[in-house]
């Protein structure tokens, strides 16, 4: 797993957080629109502004998500960026 | 002036040379046609609308023609037309009619991008929308009949219609298509309703076209707000079915149904994220006509 991760190229994300948990997310670049829960969304958000580190990606993770046991943190967090990466939301940044 | 105070004679002349201009919604179109079945089927379909001077500005300019050439002889077929040009290879002359309303279907879906347009039924009743999209065969027009035929009123039988601004529908109220079994079904059902001619062996099966109430078209100009999104399926195997449906998902089934969301972008986003904030969203699995008009009152009604 890469150790900086960025928003690609051209991507552009507008965000909706709905009440009954989920979050859409549409980005202008492809066109497309995807559902992902809110944690998910808070590591689009942070993306979308920079490309940050993996410790930092956890740190966000860890205060959205109000969890600490960090194996179960960053196991969640490779996967998420496994899943969100094959729907081509984040990609891997140089380091 | 009303379509219904030309006579069949004045109505095919306007069609035959300057072109018949209607209001329909927010739309006026002009439309020329020389072919008898095109003046007829509008006349008993379209008696309610609103007629536009010939000469003033028209949204769309359609026909419906017989193409040039020998071929017209032992062939006789209908060519629709947009600005003169033909988007769609001909068709039997029998088709003529239903071309109409596949044509200024496209054109909509195709120009009409001041709004965001998804593939669905709209009724209404004091105020509150439902919003019926679907896939051909899911039902939405056999539905979106049955419920006009009990009082609700029509908004469309096939579009809605997102503007760019506020959170109400804008009526597009057409003669309500429907296909192959569901025709009999709804003569059976609302034998009081007025029907078009039955089209047969079109790409679509038969068709045939149920008339709008009058008072769906008179109010064409009153929108209304969406507050119920129900995705239906008609199985006629299985027992009522009501399913919430988050609004996460059901942004994105409704996306699926949507003509030009991925055209208007950012914007698209927007809209159908105003259009699913204001509805309490469903899938229905329905039987019946009965079963399905129970279950949107009994949605309707939970509303308060």
């Amino acid at each position: 797993m890469s150790h900086r991760w960025r928003a690609p190229a051209f991507s552009e994300l507008s965000f909706r957080d709905y009440e009954d948990g989920e979050t859409v997310v549409f980005d202008a670049g492809s066109g497309s629109t995807h559902v992902v829960d809110p944690l998910a969304g808070a590591i689009l958000r942070a993306l979308a502004g920079r490309a940050m580190a993996w410790n930092e990606l956890l740190a966000i993770l860890a205060r959205e998500g109000g969890v600490d046991d960090a194996p179960t943190l960053e196991a969640y967090l490779d996967s998420l960026l496994h899943s969100l990466q094959r729907q081509h939301l984040v990609e891997p940044a140089a380091e | 002036m009303n379509l219904s105070e030309l006579n069949h004679r004045a109505l095919a002349d306007a069609l035959r040379y300057e072109g018949l201009g209607l209001s329909i919604g927010p739309f006026d179109v002009l439309l020329r046609s020389r072919i008898d079945a095109v003046a007829s089927t509008l006349q008993r379909l379209y008696a309610d609308y609103p007629t536009t001077p010939a000469g003033g500005f028209h949204d769309f300019h359609v026909a419906v023609q017989r193409p040039r050439g020998l071929h017209r002889l032992y062939h006789p077929q209908a060519l629709f037309l947009v600005d003169d040009d033909s988007p769609f290879k001909p068709l039997p002359l029998s088709q003529a009619y239903p071309f109409f309303e596949w044509g200024l279907n496209w054109c909509i879906a195709q120009y009409a991008h001041q709004f965001l347009i998804l593939h669905a039924a709209v009724v209404e009743k004091e105020g509150m929308a439902v919003i019926l999209p679907g896939s051909p065969g899911a039902g939405k027009s056999t539905l979106c009949a049955s419920l006009v035929a009990r009082g609700w009123r029509l908004l469309s039988d096939e579009m809605a219609l997102i503007p760019r601004r506020g959170d109400a529908l804008v009526p597009v109220p057409r003669p309500v298509a429907l296909k192959n079994d569901s025709i009999d079904i709804i003569k059976r059902f609302a034998p009081e309703q007025v029907f078009g001619d039955s089209f047969h062996d079109t790409a679509k099966g038969t068709v045939a076209h149920m008339k709008p109430p009058a008072e769906s078209v008179y109010r064409a100009g009153d929108t209304a707000t969406p507050r119920l999104l129900i995705f239906p399926r008609f199985q006629t195997d299985e027992k009522p079915e009501l399913r919430p449906l988050s609004r996460g998902r059901a942004f994105l089934k409704a996306v699926e149904y949507a003509f030009n969301y991925d055209f208007l972008g950012t914007e698209g986003f927007r809209r159908m994220d105003r259009l699913i904030s204001t509805c309490d969203c469903h899938t229905f699995s329905y039987p019946s006509l009965e079963a399905g008009i129970e279950g949107i009152n009994e949605l309707w009604e939970g509303l308060g």
